[in-house]
């Protein structure tokens, strides 16, 4: 990866090259939508490409950026904005599927938790992302959200158990 | 981790792979850091939801709702401090708030028992995860907007589960800076929305820069500022104490002990919260670095023990952790 032009940390293109697919992975995975994933890194982007002399000299810009996108996806300003209710995506794989009894139902058993995720409260699915898509620690996500490490194991075990709900609903839980 | 979560590892980390290209995105942020000073405000929608149950008598006076240009002076004219009010700082921006509003969260005001008292919000406060019924309280937010014009939004009242009943809310936005008011009587939300402004070179009039540089703080006469900046070294909070309250801080930041190594220092280099407290005769610096935290005080390094963190450093915010974004050491549950 080629350096800044001040000689420390790789400079921003190169940086993006490398990383931008995992950016985008993890916001895909919170936000359950290409034109919002995008949106999302793009606007994360936008705002550490000003800081990025700074940003890519810190230990680990991977996460500096990570944090900055985990912002740009819970900030007030987007769950103020106007928008349709989230609709998970239909994956490929899903296409010309035909559904047993509508819903999830004639779903696979990572399709319905995909779904069932996509459509957990925002604050649940950030943490459930957060463990088990980045496999963070509890500390790390608190510090990550700014909320207390109590909340964010409250809310991961709260989305589990909706979780386990849906998937006893599709008859595929066999925990 | 049990098969469930096991299960949800492996459907998280297959859906991901549904995750849009990523060619062209280093130049699609490019793009879209500079057309920030051109983009219209995000959220025009937002308007047309403040907009909702405009009584029509106010829209005639408004000019059929449209926002009107705010007419703004820096705080190097800022005027006189309101009866009863003190100057809360965030970014590039300043405006005066009432000194009953305590820190926190406008959403978890229901947590513990609370009541609807009015609250001032920043971006990094800290909420309880609580589903409260009006689902925000009074106060004021603070947040970072993609559109840097000038602009406000007339104070009209909100209908809905989503605010107290009577309210009244109002925004402005300068240089990229929105704060949202919300509160009982119109006329203190015009004063409060009135008296924002952009803080000038001569910084806040706490006399805390927008930015931090070193020697860039400026404290009122008779008073020790406290300025907080964030890891990017923007002005996150700010404060000036006086009388006893300053001497207090004073005595405590000159009496901390000498500080001994951390036992891990690897964070040190990593980006972080910085406290600084000034008056003439002391200048001191707080790394809230997680893991080692540090003070220096005149060049020495001391220790932040809880007395100084309680009496010196809190202090300028009530006392309380509440609301504020703390490394562990500091924090309590």
């Amino acid at each position: 990866m080629a350096s800044s032009p001040d000689g420390d940390g790789p400079d921003f293109d190169g940086w993006v090259a490398v990383r931008g697919p995992a950016l985008l992975r993890l916001a895909y995975t919170l936000t359950g939508n290409t034109a919002d994933a995008e949106d999302v890194v793009q606007e994360a982007l936008a705002r550490a490409l000003p800081r990025w002399s700074r940003i890519s000299r810190v230990d680990n810009p991977d996460a500096y950026v990570r944090r900055m996108v985990v912002n740009a996806h819970t900030s007030w300003w987007r769950r103020f904005r106007r928008r349709e209710s989230p609709v998970p995506e239909i994956r490929d794989s899903q296409v010309g599927d035909a559904p047993r009894g509508g819903g999830l139902a004639g779903l696979d058993q990572h399709s319905v938790l995909w779904a069932a995720c996509q459509v957990l409260p925002e604050p649940q699915r950030t943490a459930i992302v957060l463990r088990y898509y980045e496999q963070l620690e509890y500390g790390e996500i608190a510090d990550l959200t700014g909320v207390r490490e109590g909340s964010v194991r409250s809310r991961v075990s709260r989305g589990l158990a909706t979780l386990r709900t849906q998937l006893a609903e599709t008859g595929d839980d066999h925990e | 981790m049990n098969d469930l979560e096991q299960r949800l590892t492996e459907a998280l980390t297959e859906g991901s792979q549904g995750a849009p290209s990523a060619i062209g995105l280093a130049s699609a942020a490019r793009s879209r850091a500079r057309r920030k000073r051109q983009t219209r405000l995000a959220g025009v929608a937002a308007l047309v939801v403040l907009a909702v149950g405009v009584p029509a008598a106010v829209v005639a006076l408004t000019g059929d709702g449209d926002v009107r240009g705010a007419d703004v002076a820096s705080t190097d004219s800022a005027g006189a401090t309101m009866d009863g009010f003190h100057w809360e700082s965030w970014h590039d921006v300043t405006v005066q708030v009432p000194d009953s509003w305590q820190y926190g969260s406008l959403s978890d005001w229901c947590a513990g028992g609370g009541e609807l008292a009015p609250r001032i919000q920043r971006p990094d406060t800290v909420a309880d995860d609580i589903q409260c019924d009006p689902q925000s309280s009074y106060g004021i937010t603070f947040q970072e907007i993609p559109n840097r014009d000038d602009f406000e939004w007339p104070v009209v009242a909100q209908t809905g589960k989503g605010w107290p009943d009577p309210n009244v809310v109002g925004g402005r936005g300068i240089g990229g800076v929105l704060i949202t008011v919300a509160t009982r009587e119109p006329d203190l939300a015009h004063q409060i929305l009135d008296s924002m402004r952009p803080i000038g070179p001569q910084g806040d009039p706490n006399g805390c820069a927008a930015r931090y540089t070193p020697g860039s703080t400026n404290p009122p006469e008779g008073a020790l500022s406290v300025c907080r900046y964030d890891e990017n070294g923007e002005l996150e909070q700010s404060a000036a104490l006086f009388g006893k309250q300053a001497g207090d801080a004073v005595r405590t930041l000159q009496a901390a002990p000498e500080a001994g190594e951390c036992a891990d220092t690897s964070q040190g280099s990593q980006p972080h919260q910085i406290v600084i407290l000034e008056a003439p005769g002391i200048s001191a610096k707080v790394d809230l670095v997680s893991g080692c935290p540090r003070l220096t005080v005149d060049g020495d390094v001391r220790e932040l023990n809880e007395a100084v963190a309680g009496v010196a450093v809190l202090a300028a915010w009530g006392g309380s952790r509440q609301g504020m974004a703390l490394p562990p050491e500091l924090r309590t549950e």
